[in-house]
């Protein structure tokens, strides 16, 4: 199920899922779904950051400061990567 | 695999493939001393967290360290105990282009990886040798990524068998291409794959993931990622035609520039 997401909303990466930097992307390996995920750079950089639980304001922060970019789109890229790892279990949403 | 970008260019780009295929009909269980493997109405098998295997009875014990005494000692069971050694088996096809350098194919089953090494065997009045017709057994080394000819290819004929030449030097994976075949325009292209999308074709391209345990998944996205920098990987597309081998070959030749094949030229060259 999809959890509504907020800018107080908490993630952490899942932990069964195995991940390796290649460059500056990520390679992601869900073992129990028996999936491979590929990240461009942005992800890898929200990735990198959801090692510790994190709030999606402040990894929409982190992209507006790395790649100087609107609060907008910030907000849009997280909500869509968080999205997208949720839908496949490869992220926890934690309780606020 | 499927590939989808976010329209502004920032989200993440998400590749999706399975895990690889091999050893799906095998049970396994795992624990601190190793791998417990069976198949329905099979013996079991084990391989140590050393890589060694053993049976359940003293005809195994016997047989174990023969891969041809069994068929699953000889598939599932050989390549996941070459796994915990540090040796992963891509499924591939792969020509010997000279001496020493080796190029794969891979790609999913039909999608012509032993025709097309049989052709460009064939055309090259069999210069090019075929090393593996389905398993590849491939060391990565950041910089000699080594091929294990050894390995049985039981979809090879006792002649097509290759056979090392002695003192003529370690093989060396020099190239991966990943087959596209009957796409495109019916032409033969390629396209370099870099990043994430070269070591996601390396891991899912990898026999017997379905039977490692988590620690092993981890080395082998590690072994991935390491042969995927050192070696380059491409994807090929084709067109379904038998006269394809010539072609493909020229890309071949021009993207390992270096490359003179060993022994004769082509058929047509003479």
């Amino acid at each position: 199920m999809i959890a509504e997401l907020g800018e107080t909303t908490r993630v952490k990466r899942a932990q069964a899922v195995l991940s390796r930097e290649i460059l500056d992307e990520a390679v992601l390996l869900d073992p129990v779904g028996g999936l491979y995920f590929g990240v461009n750079p942005t992800g890898s950089v929200l990735w990198s950051a959801m090692a510790e639980a994190i709030t999606l304001a402040e990894l929409a922060r982190l992209l507006v400061t790395r790649f100087g970019i609107s609060d907008a789109q910030a907000w849009g890229d997280v909500s869509r990567f968080v999205g997208e790892l949720e839908r496949h279990g490869l992220v926890e949403i934690l309780a606020p | 695999m499927e590939i989808s970008t976010a329209a502004d260019g920032h989200a993440a780009a998400v590749i999706r493939l399975p895990l690889p295929c091999g050893g799906d009909v095998m049970q396994v269980e795992h624990d601190g001393e190793g791998y417990r493997l069976h198949a329905p109405g099979s013996r079991f098998w084990y391989v140590s967290r050393q890589g060694t295997v053993t049976g359940d009875s003293p005809e195994d014990l016997a047989n174990a360290a023969d891969p041809a005494a069994d068929p699953l000692r000889q598939g599932p069971v050989e390549v996941l105990a070459r796994a915990v050694r540090g040796q992963f088996c891509l499924h591939a096809s792969a020509i010997l282009v000279n001496e020493t350098e080796v190029v794969a194919f891979v790609g999913p089953s039909g999608a012509g990886k032993s025709t097309l090494a049989r052709l460009i065997h064939e055309r090259t009045t069999g210069a090019w040798q075929r090393v593996a017709d389905d398993v590849l057994p491939v060391c990565a080394d950041r910089y000699r990524p080594l091929v294990d000819a050894s390995f049985p290819q039981p979809r090879l004929q006792p002649h097509e068998q290759f056979r090392h030449t002695p003192g003529s030097g370690a093989l060396v994976l020099t190239g991966i291409y990943h087959l596209d075949q009957g796409a495109g325009d019916g032409r033969v292209s390629s396209r370099r794959l870099r990043g994430v999308e070269a070591v996601a074709i390396v891991a899912g391209n990898t026999m017997g993931a379905r039977l490692f345990d988590r620690a092993l998944l981890e080395v082998h996205l590690a072994f991935s990622a390491t042969l995927a920098a050192a070696v380059p990987v491409h994807q090929l597309r084709f067109p379904r035609r038998l006269d394809i081998a010539g072609p493909i070959m020229d890309l071949i030749t021009a993207q390992l520039g270096h490359l003179r094949p060993a022994g004769g030229g082509r058929k047509d060259d003479r």
